[in-house]
């Protein structure tokens, strides 16, 4: 069994000599995240699965493509999730990015009444909406930064930008979903 | 941050709380199955390839024992040399000297082979004047020289007027030094010069 407490680095050389542990290890540890990572930028629990396992497959046919110099293992597999994701969503053309599997899938109802509170889960389907909505680059940096509470500098690997560029695209990103929210009128 | 940036944070940390915790968990049993056979199927290429190579070596190593040349008592002809006569030191004055003649060179230090020469053409090869009997015959070494017949006067073989027009083929014993101890004619060739 891989140590617990290997560095993702470490893990990932066993990885590309063939360790299965190492492999465990690694899915263990950044499944669930890159999972998330794609269903807030899909919506779509299919797309999320197909990009996670995407990600997860190239590593074990690709170990090599790996480049420790240029990031952490957790940016280059990110970076990977992001493109496959873009990838989907520019097939699929989401113009309409409403996820109405969410909706299907969390019994919830379109409500546009103004709503103060926004522990309400009618609200929180508005705001998956208003994220969902919001052009790709400004979706990014808030599904990493705020859902996924990446790091800026992590994010800036990811995203191949300055951390700076994330500081002000999230900034953006914020200022635009409140718009969003409010034009919804789901919040005051 | 004023209190609707708070909201939002709020509001995104539920969202976050909403989302599906993992993948589904048969999606990890895909994966690792697919790993395992990927590197099986790697390491049995590897092998492959390895025994591939292992095969392709032996089949060389076989073919150059089959084929290398072997090394016998036998003479070994050496490719055509370009060189002078030996002996131009006893070569008498004045006599014209030879243009520089292909030589077939056969060499062999071995006693055997000169042994079993001279005792079968024993009786064709005339001693010149430099012969000295002190010499083993071990240390000598026998040359094939294809040249114009007048050029044997040169080192003391007598050559009629018929031959010396043509050009010959001959044996000489020499010693280490160069020194030609014996000489024999093996075939004459059409006559070229001139």
């Amino acid at each position: 069994m891989a140590e617990p407490n290997l560095v993702d680095q470490d893990l990932y050389r066993q990885l590309a000599k063939g360790s299965e542990e190492a492999f465990s290890a690694l899915y263990e540890r950044y499944q669930a995240r890159l999972f998330r990572f794609a269903w807030h930028m899909s919506g779509n629990s299919a797309t999320a699965e197909d990009v996670t396992q995407e990600v997860f497959m190239l590593l074990i046919r690709n170990p090599g493509n790996y480049d420790r110099a240029k990031g952490s293992v957790a940016g280059y597999l990110f970076g990977i999730a992001r493109n496959l994701t873009r990838r989907r969503l520019d097939r699929t053309r989401l113009d309409e990015p409403l996820a109405e599997e969410w909706m299907e899938g969390n019994g919830l109802t379109s409500d546009t009444d103004m709503l103060a509170d926004l522990a309400r889960v009618e609200l929180l389907e508005c705001l998956q909406k208003a994220v969902l909505g919001l052009p790709e680059q400004y979706r990014e940096v808030i599904v990493l930064c705020d859902l996924e509470e990446m790091s800026y500098p992590d994010a800036a690997v990811v995203l191949e930008c300055p951390p700076g560029t994330i500081s002000s695209r999230l900034h953006r990103a914020r200022l635009m979903l409140k718009a969003r929210l409010q034009c919804q009128g789901c919040v005051k | 941050m004023n209190q609707s940036d708070n909201r939002l944070s709020a509001a995104l940390r539920r969202l976050r709380a909403i989302a599906p915790g993992s993948a589904p968990p048969a999606l990890g049993d895909t994966l690792k199955g697919e790993f395992r056979r990927y590197h099986l199927r790697r390491r049995r290429d590897r092998n492959a390839r390895i025994l591939l190579a292992a095969a392709c070596l032996a089949a060389s190593v076989g073919a150059f024992l089959i084929l290398r040349p072997r090394t016998s008592n036998t003479a070994a002809i050496h490719e055509p040399i370009q060189t002078t006569l030996p002996s131009k030191a006893n070569v008498s004055a004045g006599a014209t000297e030879p243009k520089p003649t292909q030589l077939r060179t056969v060499r062999n230090h071995g006693s055997n082979r000169i042994r079993k020469s001279s005792a079968s053409a024993a009786d064709r090869f005339v001693a010149l004047p430099t012969f000295d009997p002190a010499i083993p015959i071990d240390h000598l070494e026998m040359v094939r020289v294809d040249l114009p017949g007048r050029a044997l006067r040169l080192v003391g073989f007598p050559v009629s007027e018929e031959v010396a027009d043509r050009r010959v083929v001959a044996d000489v014993l020499l010693a280490q030094d160069g020194t030609p101890y014996a000489l024999r004619l093996v075939q004459n060739s059409s006559n070229k010069e001139q």
